[in-house]
């Protein structure tokens, strides 16, 4: 029996949204990627109806796919309007715990982002994310391992701030 | 062991990257260790707390059922119409291949055979 779309947009809606914000690092984006995401969903509902178990995991397939397409078809104007790794002035100055933390992650590259916030911050287990980004187990972990190499390495005075 | 190692030693540990002989080696680190622990505990607890950002608009799940309403309201319009194709298409073969009824003849006027106009005629022919 497929669940009533209430039901899983209060469980997935805020998840969804928020992974998509992260992801993307663009309010309006997340918002229209988020509705797409949602809309596939009841397009589909009737073959979901056997995966609740995986309902999530198939969510975030969804989001993270439409994410890519975003990106790919933006990518192009992105480069010829602005540098590669240039950080926002503000974010510069930023000395808010957060701000820095989230400098930092949206500058990880696309596919170990993707790893880091579905299991850092969204909770899946690795088999859970590796599910939705359609790879490995063992490749989930090792993107993990990478981008929290890299984010030690930027944000080494964590280990002694106090939060 | 350098401690920028024993932090990565210990993070797998945390974040459950390790086979069990590794962990066992963690758990040993982590004895000898405690405030190499408190380190990455702290880091991690910085690091992975989800950032916030803005949440949904309150009209989000509204425009996702607008979007998919109205694609349900087309297709039954849809069907309607190809219900109603299907209908007038079966009317018109039906009308098509009905048997035809016999050629309707224009009554051929049949002539008078009354005795009084048949005299002269008969006559004329014996003439």
């Amino acid at each position: 029996m497929a669940e009533a779309f209430e039901q899983v947009y209060q469980r997935y809606g805020g998840p969804i949204h928020g992974y998509l914000a992260r992801l993307t690092g663009d309010a309006g984006a997340a918002e229209e990627l988020c509705q797409e995401t949602f809309v596939r969903y009841l397009r589909h509902r009737a073959a979901l109806a056997g995966r609740n178990g995986t309902l999530g995991a198939w969510l975030y397939t969804v989001a993270t796919n439409l994410a890519r397409d975003r990106r790919r078809r933006a990518s192009p104007e992105r480069l010829a309007t602005e540098p590669a790794d240039a950080p926002a002035p503000d974010a510069v100055e930023a000395k808010d715990t957060d701000a820095r933390v989230r400098r930092e992650v949206e500058s990880l590259p696309d596919d170990l982002k993707e790893v880091f916030l579905l299991r850092a911050h969204h909770d899946l287990t690795y088999a859970a994310a590796a599910e939705a980004l359609g790879i490995g187990e063992r490749t989930a972990k090792e993107r993990f391992r990478r981008a929290r190499e890299i984010l030690a390495h930027r944000l080494a005075h964590l280990f002694q701030e106090g939060s | 062991m350098k401690r920028t190692e024993l932090r990565t030693l210990l993070l797998d540990y945390l974040d459950g990257l390790l086979d069990d002989d590794a962990k066992a080696a963690a758990e040993d680190c982590i004895a000898k260790h405690p405030d190499v622990l408190a380190e990455v505990a702290r880091f991690r607890a910085v690091l992975y707390r989800p950032y916030p950002v803005a949440p949904p608009s309150p009209g989000l799940e509204a425009s996702i059922r607008l979007r998919t309403g109205r694609r349900f309201a087309w297709r039954w319009v849809r069907y309607a119409a190809m219900f109603a194709a299907g209908v007038l298409t079966t009317l018109v073969v039906q009308a098509g291949v009905r048997p035809s009824a016999p050629p309707v003849v224009a009554p051929v006027e049949q002539p008078d055979t009354t005795v009084a106009d048949a005299g002269p005629t008969y006559n004329r022919r014996i003439r």
